[in-house]
């Protein structure tokens, strides 16, 4: 299953850690956090999205969406840029000929951004379908209307 | 599709294979985080997590994650230098301690003991700063200090009055067990990120979180009530809550007669310190103060957290008192997720203190003008006699250096000429020594003025005990070999114990440790191949069988009686307040990408990148009056000097209050040297300031 | 067939200013330069390199080479000018329309939001985004995210 990267921003303390351990671990950053208006950080990075626009208009085939989610090919990069002018989050970059975006860290069993997290707040989900964001906005307004659940005795470490 | 996190199998990511992993601590700050060096061909080629330490859980900050660009950076000292009229000349390390010492007997004949200071380093371990301290207590001083003394001073004295010993109460884990948590003057998400992790599970389990803070920071963020107050309010803060906790009914009555003496006249002294007036005070709505201290009395367990916010004043101690009176009353203390946590800033300045690296204490803060404690180190260390009078504080020495009663002073791993204040007092007074050596890994602005420079390994190339904020001794062993001839600061002490004709008999960390084991009672049960074992021990741990002790307090307290002491304090206006020639409150602090006086992270390219220069915090109501843009540049000047910094607007500051960071150098050129009467700690968190444009 | 020196055609019309081929030219004899709303692209008047990675590069098929025999070699079947000199054309990049940066050529843009809005099903907004550079796209995917956020911390 396509799974991507995931912030809860109510975590996240724009430590900025992420991005330094997912520029040592990929050669540059593919994460990036900044602080709107001084009250919270947002972390973006490449939504692997179900119908991704960049592999639309890659002329070359270098952007594909497999069984997957997105691969890349660099073989085929023409460095045309295209994908980059297309992605709507403005996630893919392109450095030295090869695009640059977020790919949970082939190969690893966790990403680097994930792992160092010290607020716990980026975790790896299965991707959420368009119309997820809503999903999730009612969940959350679902918990807060039924108030405070029952508290797990102290000592059970939940996450 | 909900979205639902995938479970994670973790342990090792990375190329991280037990071939070529080193398990370490890091080297920044006093959390103590754990994480894996990966080795390619002697060189450290990468990082790897470590799920399994308690602290961190596999977590590392930005600044541990670009550890490996300080390890590597060609500014690395290689060489022992001695300074010449042609410059910088390198010689032999024969030659340099053979300089070094001459040079130090030679003032110690000339001049008497009380002539030299030594500056010991809150960043090398254990058994480097008691050798250390050892060295300059056996050439018959205790000008010996540490960097401690500018952060948490204020912490050894007023926690050391209220509850006997300075030190954190409860393990950092234990915040998540806490029920509400206050803080004040501390912003852990930025200088010490791991802690969020708990204080977020806390959080999720319904606690409420409290924020004093004059800036709202991403610590604030995290915050049910943010309290704003202004610079230098803290005591007022605190006894207002403490009022209302108390005519409110809501302090632990048993606690309080069974634990505590003094409360009667705490009871008495807050009589003044209505809502109202500390409203007035500190700019804090009352109905906010009254929530707070409801909030904190209420809850079933509550943790204080704290850090320079609160120490960096010239009433620090008094601020540190009014934290513990505040628990004490409350009995939020002794207990697991309730206590107090002064969170600590050097990965070793707990240690560094522990084994008495300071001007007043013995190793185990046996006081040098007790004469039980004096006795027991002289049978310790065979000595005929030690000095039984308090020595200079880090401060003290500098300002003796400047009117020439120090002759010669030798640092190990500290920064004054940018960790102290008032930068170009320092500075003269280093330029006044006969004779200055500086032991560093990296050629820092102090070292500049030095006459002999030795180059040490860093946290990577040596093997040593380190003492975390929450005081665990962790062991860590070296995962590479320093480059060119840089020792382990230990074998350079050693080294020179040798040339003064000090007759030690240890020969490497783990003989030093079983004397520190013998002589500082809280590591009686230290030994090297314990502390490698499951992430070290926590302090006290008396003996072999001992398991350490996680919580403090929780039958007595370390004091003469078992008994704490609520000790009322009062109110009292900062050194220097603005007026109308320096109409700004300027207060200093860190950030999340830099680190302390910033020798290291500096150095640190992708730190850099992000963070490059000097900038100041100013709130865009000032700056529209004062007509300064984003990113224009000014000069703060202070009755000290003046800095150049890049504008940078914020409503993270009030209007009339400025922020600066202190990672770069100029900083401190501004700050005031007034100091806290007890703890001598340098008033740091406030200075009267003026913009210039150019 | 190939010969040592040949000349190379850029179409002006086909050409979008991507600068793909200044990315994938071997010898770097295709190169941009930025100057305030204008990227341009030159082009030299012949190269001689035994490839054809730049015509295979390019994703408009604007390149064709020209042979000094006079035969042309060409992806499409329509004759194109003959340059005497090397070539330079020049794009008007189009402004950020948040920051005001000049991000990219009007013609790539357009060429962008042509392949999507045939080959993509798009949410009513559209693709508003594609007036922005990649630093605003993400600026107002932050701002959207944290809109509830913000407004629960403000004290």
């Amino acid at each position: 299953m396509p799974e991507a990267v995931y912030a809860d921003l109510s975590r996240c303390i724009a430590c900025h850690a992420c991005e330094l351990a997912c520029e040592r671990e990929n050669k540059s950053s593919r994460i990036s956090v900044q602080v709107v208006r001084g009250l919270a950080a947002v972390p973006v990075s490449c939504r692997q999205c179900e119908t991704p626009l960049c592999a639309a208009v890659c002329p070359g085939e270098a952007l594909s969406y497999g069984e997957n989610g997105l691969e890349y090919d660099a073989e085929k990069c023409i460095g045309c840029r295209l994908c980059v002018l297309a992605c709507p989050f403005g996630t893919a970059e392109l450095r030295a000929g090869v695009v640059e975006r977020c790919d949970l860290c082939q190969g690893k069993e966790i990403p680097a951004c994930v792992a160092t997290c010290p607020a716990g707040a980026l975790f790896r989900a299965e991707v959420e379908s368009l119309g997820g964001n809503t999903r999730t906005r009612r969940a959350e307004r679902i918990k807060k209307a039924l108030g405070n659940l029952p508290l797990p005795a102290c000592g059970r470490e939940n996450r | 599709m909900e979205v639902k996190p995938t479970q994670e199998k973790t342990p090792l990511t990375g190329s991280c294979h037990p071939g070529n992993c080193h398990p370490t601590i890091c080297p920044y700050c006093s959390l103590g985080c754990g994480f894996y060096l990966e080795l390619e061909e002697g060189k450290a080629a990468g990082i790897s997590y470590m799920p399994e330490h308690p602290v961190n859980e596999g977590s590392l900050c930005p600044k541990g994650n670009t550890v490996l660009e300080v390890l590597n950076h060609p500014d690395r000292l290689k060489y022992p230098m001695k300074k010449t009229e042609k410059g910088w000349e390198r010689i032999g390390w024969e030659a340099a301690l053979d300089l070094a010492a001459s040079k130090l007997k030679e003032s110690l004949e000339k001049s008497g003991p009380d002539s030299l200071a030594f500056l010991g380093s809150a960043k090398c371990s254990n058994e480097e700063n008691y050798i250390f301290q050892k060295i300059a207590r056996l050439l018959g001083t205790n000008n010996v200090d540490n960097c401690a003394r500018l952060c948490h001073a204020s912490t050894l004295t007023g926690l050391g009055k209220t509850l006997g010993t300075g030190a954190m109460t409860n393990p950092v884990s234990d915040l998540a067990c806490s029920e509400c948590i206050f803080v004040i003057g501390s912003n852990f998400a930025e200088n010490h990120p791991a802690v969020s992790r708990r204080v977020l599970r806390a959080k999720e389990k319904g606690a409420v979180v409290i924020v004093a803070d004059p800036r709202i920071t991403p610590t604030g963020w995290l915050a049910d009530l943010a309290l704003r107050l202004e610079p230098g309010t803290d005591v007022a803060l605190l006894n207002g809550m403490m009022r209302v906790i108390i005519s409110e009914g809501l302090f632990d009555r048993r606690f309080v007669r069974e634990r505590t003496r003094g409360f009667s006249e705490l009871e008495e002294s807050l009589q003044r310190y209505d809502p109202e007036t500390v409203s007035g005070i500190t700019g804090i709505p009352s109905a906010d103060i009254i929530k707070a201290a409801r909030a904190y009395a209420r809850a079933g367990t509550a943790s204080i957290v704290y850090s320079m916010g609160i120490t960096q004043h010239v009433s620090g101690t008094d601020n540190v008192t009014a934290c513990a009176d505040l628990a004490l009353i409350c009995g939020h203390i002794g207990k697991k997720g309730a206590g107090i946590l002064p969170l600590r800033g050097q990965n070793n300045v707990q240690g560094a203190c522990d084994m008495g690296a300071l001007a007043e204490f013995f190793p185990g803060y046996g006081k040098v003008e007790d004469p039980c404690a004096a006795g027991r180190m002289r049978s310790l260390w065979g000595a005929k006699k030690l000095s039984e009078s308090p020595g200079l504080t880090v401060t003290e020495m500098l300002e003796a250096a400047g009117k020439g009663k120090i002759k010669a002073l030798y640092v190990m791993g500290e920064d004054p000429v940018n960790s102290n204040p008032d930068s170009s007092q320092v500075k003269k007074a280093l330029e006044k020594l006969d004779f200055l050596v500086v032991q560093d890994i990296f050629m820092t602005d102090t070292a500049e003025h030095a006459d002999l420079v030795l180059p040490a390994a860093s946290f990577a190339e040596k093997e040593g005990s380190f003492t975390s904020t929450e005081r665990r001794v962790q062991w860590v062993e070296p995962a590479l070999k320093p480059p060119g001839e840089a020792r382990a600061d230990l074998d350079t002490l050693f080294g020179l114990a040798e040339k003064l004709g000090l007759d030690f008999t240890c020969r490497d960390a783990g003989e030093v440790l079983e004397e520190i084991a013998a002589a500082v009672p809280a590591y009686g049960g230290m030994a090297k191949e314990r502390l490698k074992k499951d992430f070290g021990l926590i302090w006290p741990c008396p003996d072999p069988g001992h398991p350490g002790t996680p919580v403090l307090h929780t039958e007595s307290f370390r004091t003469s009686d078992g008994l704490a002491r609520i000790v009322s304090v009062e109110h009292k206006s900062p050194a220097e307040t603005p007026g109308p020639d320096y109409p700004f409150l300027l207060t200093t602090g860190r950030t999340v990408l830099h680190y302390n006086a910033g020798s290291m992270t500096r150095r640190s390219k992708s730190l850099l990148k992000k963070e490059a220069e000097l900038y100041v915090e100013i709130n865009p109501a000032d700056a529209r009056t004062m007509d300064i843009a984003e990113g224009n540049k000014l000069f703060l000047e202070t009755r000290r000097g003046s800095t150049e910094v890049t504008a940078r607007l914020t409503e993270k500051v009030n209007p009339g209050v400025l922020f600066l960071p202190f990672h770069f150098p100029g900083t401190n050129v501004l700050t005031a040297d007034a100091l806290d009467r007890e703890a001598k700690i340098p008033d740091f968190k406030v200075s009267a300031c003026r913009i210039r444009r150019e | 067939m190939k010969e040592s020196t040949r000349m190379l055609v850029p179409d002006a019309e086909k050409c979008i200013g991507c600068r793909a081929c200044t990315t994938v030219c071997p010898e770097k004899l295709i190169s941009f330069s930025e100057e305030n709303n204008t990227r341009s692209i030159s082009f030299p008047a012949n190269c001689s390199k035994d490839c054809e990675l730049c015509a295979l590069a390019c994703p408009e098929k604007a390149i064709s080479f020209i042979f000094p025999d006079g035969a042309e070699k060409s992806r499409t079947n329509q004759k194109s000018q003959v340059p005497p000199e090397s070539l330079t054309l020049d794009f008007e990049l189009a402004p950020c329309q948040n920051c005001g940066t000049p991000f990219a050529t009007i013609k790539e843009l357009e060429k962008v939001k042509e392949i999507i809005s045939e080959k993509v099903p798009l949410p009513p907004s559209g693709s508003f985004w594609t007036g922005l550079c990649p630093g605003c796209r993400q600026a107002v995917f932050r701002e959207k995210q944290a809109e509830t956020l913000i407004q629960a911390r403000k004290f």
